[in-house]
């Protein structure tokens, strides 16, 4: 691998490698020795293979070798059109040496820090102003709950919220890491203390992560602990883990399966309902072997299955984001169903989706705010309630963090009762 | 109904009058109330019919000739009760109406309302004018016009000047920023991935529903604004052409003899275009061509002010709602058909038959001094595809200056087949947060070659040489 680049070393603590074909500038420490050294080539090989990466800054990471993997963080890569970010990067050492198997990302780099970018004190104002807003956003939602309180101050609220969320730093801002840890406390404390003894009482936690309790049972969907160091510390994910029985998972997309989460469901003996993956996913041979690494525990619900866990009655409709299977399951437990819809998004799946209301009651509707046709969503599925999920969700760009203003777009005049929620919020929903 | 009315209105007029005396405990002659509290009493029955959602009740307070020209092509009672109805719907959420501000002007037989705020949970609040004229049966309301917005810093409960004052600090530091970084990172040379970043941190500031608000975003439009006026100015075009964007899909075309306007919009609310600047932007200009009859593309105070600079102005197929505006515009502004060709000063033209959801949306393409210039409005219809798709088979399109969800799919372009595309509509404040189409969503959409993208802010230029 070593002998493929040509090397330029320059005075100083730093040494910068140049791939020889591509071009992409690698900044890493000079002195690097044995194995280290191989690891760092290898970092430099995959540099030079990454098209859309301006330059790889790895001077700063932490190289950990244990026998045949290793990881590398923080690495950060700069993207010629959105900027850069730390990322974790674990390689694997096969016959050939060592190579990046995967690139984890950690966290954006603040614009405000980009070479060429306005600079730390810009940080501290956007900081400053992000912080602001986000004190009298929670200080209002929590002083209007979802199904009480004056709804026009919490819609003001919730589009107030999207400002600060649609921030390129937002994960990387203090006021918003300590907004979502504060909501999932809250959130925490309510579980903790609401035992319900009739209907369900459903969480929102992030993205589309959510925990419905009934008279006997609690359980949820897409647990996701956050994005980049915007996230759940440990002991939050391990507190809303204590709370339920069952973890399901709608599809294979790192914002709704968070292999922390699961990881930490399974060692607790919380059984785990994965998605199926996918023949024609990139890397679907990787994932089946991460599948078989979980043990049991963990269990691959085939699309259109149904079946019944720790007392949970279930159906996996078989819906998909694009070729991507996605589960939408339907839990039912104490006399309630609830139906979340990972990121349903395909309209061949109408011809079941159109009918889900004429064969089975479905209490509640946990649909993706941006799902194609929400309202024939709700028409074929005919809930009593919807509440949306994944706005901001904050690993994704400004374009693509649906903001709760598209929430209030998209449910108007829909033919059930719908509340927007954010993070950490929640509503009691009553029996038929 | 009627008996409803008079009681809403001689209810609050009664209470208005004799309050005082009421507290008091003495007993004493009804007074007779005065104009201003009349037109009051009359304001308050309507917010209270809108917030009873009585449709009937607010209709009947309007004049037979009531307008209300943002939400309604027609006039009297059907105007009323369309207003009326779309405040009652919800449509944009439960409407709220503060009156409390309202500053109420009598001049004998008319008055004035203003600062009435009527607000909706996903349209933020604005101050609206409510003109009112005394008829036999009583002070009616003839026209209501909505005016600006509130930021919701000064609007909701718990926020303040304060917050106002750190919003526009912050969207001033990033804006001067980004202005500084864009003005040294040009389209055509500079770092672009500086100039990518430069344009996604404007969509951020840019996406507060306060931003037309903010003493910073108003300065950093006009100050994009005067970049573009000296530009033009200063720039002489020999071959080939430049182009200048403005604001949202308003652009400026510059050729070897030649120089001419689509769509020029002068913003919104306080960020707006001084007189001054109109007239700069104006008088660098042959012809001015408007795309569709939207308020966001087609701007009266501009129109008129091209007119009375002898400027042609092509505009687009009258709905009916705008006839009475068209007839008092007078010679000079001339409709296009859809489907047309014709000179104007030199310009030749095509008006593609485009809509906008049904609106009918002109795409002009323009031919001088060698180059052709396809501008499409707003347009956004699966049925005009059949005739997009064949564009690039009729002639030889050097730039397309295109919306970006006209774009997006890449069916137009690939229809078209410019040289050039370069993206408009993004950022455009008078939309909601939703509708403020971001920089970033250009960046998602730029497919690369065969075509040259760019990716400019208000004020900035790129040229083009001929073929």
């Amino acid at each position: 691998m070593i002998g493929r680049h040509a090397r330029l070393i320059l005075a100083g603590a730093a040494a910068l490698v140049f791939g020889a074909c591509a071009g992409t500038p690698v900044r890493q420490p000079a002195q690097a020795t044995g194995p280290e050294a191989d690891v760092r080539a290898a970092i430099a090989t995959f540099a030079s293979r990454q098209a859309d990466i301006s330059s790889i800054d790895a001077a700063a990471a932490h190289v950990a070798i244990s026998d045949t993997v290793a990881t590398a963080e923080p690495v950060v890569m700069r993207n010629r059109r959105s900027g850069s970010a730390e990322y974790r990067l674990t390689l694997h050492r096969g016959e050939s040496g060592w190579y990046v198997r995967t690139a984890e990302f950690l966290a954006p780099i603040p614009v405000e820090l980009e070479p060429g970018g306005p600079g730390a004190e810009y940080l501290a104002l956007t900081e400053r102003w992000a912080g602001a807003n986000l004190t009298w956003i929670q200080r209002t939602l929590w002083a209007n709950p979802p199904n009480g309180g004056d709804s026009t101050l919490r819609a003001h609220a919730l589009l107030a919220l999207d400002e600060p969320l649609h921030l390129r730093s937002a994960p990387s801002l203090r006021p918003v890491q300590e907004f979502l840890r504060a909501n999932i406390d809250h959130a925490i404390a309510q579980m903790r203390a609401e035992r319900v003894t009739e209907g369900a009482t459903i969480w929102k936690l992030y993205n589309h992560g959510w925990i419905a309790r009934t008279a006997n049972h609690t359980w949820a969907h897409d647990l996701n602990d956050g994005a980049g160091r915007a996230s759940m510390s440990d002991q939050q994910i391990d507190a809303l883990l204590s709370e339920i029985d069952v973890l399901f998972l709608s599809h294979w997309h790192g914002d709704h399966v968070a292999m922390n989460v699961v990881q930490r469901a399974l060692a607790k003996g919380i059984p785990v309902l994965l998605p199926p993956v996918s023949e024609s996913e990139d890397g679907a041979r990787a994932r089946e072997r991460v599948v078989a690494a979980l043990g049991p525990g963990a269990t691959v619900i085939a699309p259109g299955s149904h079946g019944e866990t720790r007392g949970l009655r279930w159906h996996a409709y078989p819906g998909h984001q694009g070729d991507m299977p996605n589960n939408v399951y339907a839990v039912t437990a104490d006399g309630m169903t609830i139906m979340q819809t990972g990121d349903q998004a395909d309209r061949n799946d109408f011809a079941w989706i159109d009918s889900v209301g004429a064969w089975q009651a479905v209490d509640v509707l946990l649909p993706n705010v941006w799902t194609i046709e929400m309202r024939r969503v709700v028409a074929g599925v005919r809930p009593r309630f919807v509440f949306p999920g994944h706005e901001n969700e904050l690993g994704h760009n400004f374009e693509h963090r649906e903001p709760y203003c598209q929430a209030y777009e998209v449910l108007d005049g829909i033919p059930a009762k719908w509340y927007v929620l954010a993070w950490g919020e929640r509503v009691h929903v009553d029996p038929r | 109904m009627r008996a409803r009315i008079v009681r809403y209105a001689a209810g609050i007029t009664f209470i208005a009058a004799a309050g005082i005396a009421h507290a008091a405990g003495t007993p004493t002659p009804r007074r007779a109330a005065t104009p201003e509290a009349e037109v009051r009493a009359v304001l308050a029955a309507w917010q209270a019919a809108i917030e009873g959602k009585d449709v009937d009740a607010a209709a009947s307070l309007c004049a037979a000739d009531f307008r209300q020209e943002e939400m309604s092509d027609q006039t009297g009672q059907e105007a009323a009760r369309e207003v009326a109805s779309f405040y009652t719907s919800g449509r944009r959420g439960a409407t709220t109406i503060d009156v409390s501000h309202a500053v109420i002007v009598v001049r004998g037989t008319v008055a004035t309302a203003e600062h009435v705020r009527i607000g909706s949970v996903r349209r933020a609040t604005y101050e609206h004018r409510f003109s009112f004229r005394k008829e036999a049966g009583g002070w009616k309301i003839a026209e209501i016009e909505e005016g600006i917005q509130v930021p919701v810093e000064l609007d909701m409960p718990g926020l303040g000047p304060d917050y106002l004052a750190l919003a526009d600090r912050w969207a001033g530091a990033n804006l001067e920023w980004a202005q500084r970084t864009l003005r040294a990172n040009p389209p055509q040379g500079g770092d672009s991935t500086l100039r990518a970043f430069a344009l996604h941190r404007i969509d951020e500031p840019l996406h507060l529903w306060s931003a037309p608000q903010l003493a910073a975003v108003q300065a950093y439009f006009r100050g994009a604004i005067d970049d573009a006026i000296a530009g033009m100015r200063a720039e002489r075009v020999t071959q080939g052409a430049t182009i200048w964007k403005l604001y949202n899909q308003g652009w400026i075309v510059r050729t070897a003899n030649h120089t001419w306007g689509h769509d020029i919009y002068d913003g919104v609310d306080r960020a707006k275009m001084t007189d001054e600047q109109v007239d700069a932007i104006l008088g660098q200009i042959d012809v001015l061509f408007i795309s569709h009859w939207h308020g966001d593309h087609l701007s009266m105070r501009v129109v008129k002010r091209a007119l009375a600079k002898g400027i042609p102005v092509l505009l687009p197929p009258v709905p009916e709602r705008a006839r009475g505006e068209l007839a008092a515009l007078g010679p000079g502004a001339t409709v296009i058909e859809q489907g047309a060709d014709g000179e104007v000063r030199g310009i030749r033209y095509h008006a593609y038959p485009g809509h906008q959801d049904g609106l009918p949306n002109n795409c002009f393409a323009t031919t001088t001094d060698g180059m052709t210039i396809l501008h499409t409005g707003d347009q956004r219809w699966e049925a005009d595809y059949p005739w997009i798709e064949r564009i690039g088979d009729e002639r030889a399109v050097d730039v397309l200056l295109a919306a970006i969800w006209t774009i997006e799919d890449g069916r137009a372009v690939r229809g078209v087949r410019p040289r050039v595309v370069i993206p408009g509509h993004e950022n455009e404040l008078g939309h909601g947060f939703d509708g403020r189409f971001p920089y970033h969503r250009d960046y998602d959409i730029i497919t690369g070659p065969p075509q040259q993208w760019y990716v400019l802010s208000w004020g900035e230029r790129v040229h083009v040489d001929p073929r």
